[in-house]
């Protein structure tokens, strides 16, 4: 690989090592990789919080149904019922 | 005196005293803007530790009093005709909060809460200011002047602030307050001297305030001309206590022109990747790379640059000749053998190149202001600026760019299609300002934050490059910077669809996903200003 300009600077640019460019883009890349790594890492982090505090606002607001006074009214209500499915299906089968 | 705490539904987040705020009525100065209605917003709110001082004449304030039932207000006498300056230092002098706020307009509801909460969750907070707000016509209050974040550029160019400013008290007396000689813009000066030695500066994206009409505490006696005479003032006294240069009125009134002073020549390299193809511009057949580096011969005005062109190996020879005519010894020629990769041939463009400061640009893109290098080099010699990006137009003069904005996930231009002379909203296309990113079709970055950040990424060969490449630079701390002072022309079809590879848009989201939500420095979203790519 050379780099070619219009005049004496033509033999300076073109004699510019090949292993030199090449070093310094892999150093780019090298670069960009890890930043790219530690970004995708730092999403992924944000989604793992984003899903807990999700997970945490539903256990919240299943916490704050069951206690309501018209769930436990309503498990009152049906208490009977239940009761009679837990012995029916106890029942052996004939 | 303070006004007793209503606690109810407080809780502060730590143990400590609560920092107390105090709440500065000048019903004399607000004049015809409803004192009345003022203090009732001030005084419907939970007030844990606030103090409200009612500033001005005697006849006034104690007409407030009287008026309103308020008689745990503070209040603080001045003379009859006093000046803005003598009554809001009068008020301040009197202030017992840890930090003070000027009420012009209605507080909207809670907003004291959400200050004073703001305020515990931050010990090295030393300004604050918010939204405006307005109710629509159900009675629902929507924000109507949506404020972006912190932006110290825009700030010399714009008071973009409005009159809702929470300052640290011993910060406003360190900077002795207002200042005499600012008349109509007594609140900008304040807001340029306090943000020079803030430690933190906090947008806060909530309606704080909810203006009927426009205008604050400053004087509001003098003519326009008179307050932008004062305004231009206080940004040139800035300008000299901070990075130099000089002020100018800008293309809009309350806007300026900041003209930065260059820190030597240093040389900057601009690094063309093409393929020497050509393109039908202006009904003539062009050769695009020949056009761009003719442009930057003849109508630039700042000679020290070498123009790194990247070759493919399909480039016509006759190009290269014509190259080598226009540019001379200021030309590097740089061949590219390999697959087709943007980011790649900048890359090698820029290894190969020498410049302390690198301007990307595209082969179709024409120079319009002379000084277009001078007006981006300045800016990214400010040692936290890490890139800085110019004002695209069409063919036709709409315009292409303005900055991008990165928003649920998705990338797109500010100002897209809009005419040449538009302002945008707030004066957003005519003034500098701090942007998420900016497209690297012409994009100055110091040569040292390029390497920092690894430059283009191999992983975006032809989209999202100046995306990911924007991220990396604010990711590692710097300032990225759009000015309309730095015009070109870019030849790009507005109608050309765009040929995404899902593959990058996932890469992209995968990176970045997580800080392309909510734009900071856009905080309207897409709306009419912005074409989505």
């Amino acid at each position: 690989m050379t780099m070619d300009s219009p005049d004496g600077a033509d033999e300076a640019h073109a004699t510019v090592a090949d292993q030199w460019v090449l070093d310094a883009e892999r150093q780019l890349f090298l670069v960009d990789r890890i930043i790219g790594l530690e970004a995708e890492l730092a999403r992924v982090e944000d989604e793992r919080r984003t899903y807990d505090d999700r997970v945490a606002a539903a256990e919240a607001e299943l916490v704050k149904l069951t206690s309501s006074y018209t769930w436990r009214a309503g498990r009152k209500v049906t208490g009977g019922a239940r009761w009679l499915r837990r012995v029916v299906s106890r029942k052996p089968r004939a | 005196m303070s006004v007793p705490a209503h606690e109810q539904g407080f809780e502060p987040a730590k143990q400590e005293p609560a920092p107390r705020l105090t709440l500065m009525v000048l019903p004399w100065a607000t004049g015809q803007r409803d004192a009345a209605a003022i203090l009732e917003s001030v005084r419907a709110q939970a007030l844990p530790g606030c103090e409200i001082l009612v500033v001005g004449p005697r006849k006034t304030v104690v007409a407030a009093g009287e008026d309103h039932g308020t008689g745990a207000l503070a209040r603080v006498t001045v003379s009859d005709s006093p000046t803005a300056v003598e009554a809001f230092n009068a008020g301040l002098d009197a202030a017992s909060g840890e930090f003070v706020v000027a009420v012009d307009h209605p507080l909207a509801d809670a907003a004291v809460l959400t200050i004073i909460e703001t305020i515990h969750a931050h010990d090295d907070l030393d300004v604050l200011y918010g939204d405006d707000g307005g109710q629509d016509h159900a009675g629902t209050v929507v924000p109507t002047d949506r404020r972006p974040d912190f932006s110290p550029e825009r700030l010399r160019s714009q008071m973009y602030f409005g009159t809702f400013t929470v300052y640290r008290a011993a910060l406003l007396r360190d900077v002795g307050g207002y200042r005499a000689g600012f008349p109509g813009a007594e609140a900008y000066d304040l807001a340029l001297r306090a943000t020079e030695r803030a430690r933190f500066v906090l947008h806060l994206p909530r309606v704080l305030s909810m203006p009927r009409e426009p205008g604050g505490t400053e004087s509001g006696a003098g003519s326009p001309q008179t307050t932008a005479d004062s305004e231009l003032r206080a940004v040139s006294e800035h300008l000299d206590r901070t990075i130099g240069g000089s002020a100018e009125p800008g293309r809009i009134s309350g806007t300026f022109r900041i003209r930065r002073s260059l820190h030597g020549a240093p040389l900057v390299s601009i690094i063309i990747p093409t393929r020497g193809s050509s393109a039908v511009i202006r009904g003539e057949s062009r050769c695009l790379v020949v056009e761009a580096v003719r442009g930057i011969v003849d109508r630039s005005d700042y000679a020290s640059v070498e123009i790194v062109v990247v070759v493919d190996d399909a480039t016509p020879a006759p190009v290269i000749e014509e190259l080598r005519v226009l540019a001379g010894d200021r030309l590097v020629v740089v061949p590219w053998s390999e697959p087709f990769s943007f980011s790649g041939k900048v890359n090698r463009g820029v290894v190969c190149s020498r410049g302390d400061y690198l301007l990307l640009l595209n082969d179709d893109t024409e120079v319009i202001a002379p000084d277009w290098i001078q007006s981006m080099l300045a800016i990214a010699q400010q040692p936290d600026v890490g890139m800085v990006g110019a004002m695209l137009y069409f063919e036709d003069g709409s315009i292409q760019h303005a900055g991008h904005l990165y928003d649920h996930g998705n990338a797109g231009h500010i100002g897209f299609g809009w005419p040449h002379d538009a302002p945008g909203p707030n004066g957003a296309f005519v003034v500098d300002r701090e942007v998420s990113g900016v497209t690297a079709a012409c994009a100055v970055l110091p040569r040292q934050v390029y390497f920092e950040v690894g430059g283009l990424s191999a992983v975006f060969p032809g989209n999202y490059n100046d995306v990911d490449l924007s991220m990396k630079v604010t990711g590692a701390g710097y300032r990225i910077i759009w000015t309309p002072w730095a015009e070109l022309v870019h030849f790009e079809s507005k109608t050309r669809v765009p040929t995404i590879g899902h593959r990058e848009l996932r890469a992209i989201r995968a990176r970045w996903g997580h800080r392309m939500r909510r734009d900071p420095y856009w905080p309207d979203g897409p709306g009419d200003f912005v074409k989505r790519g």
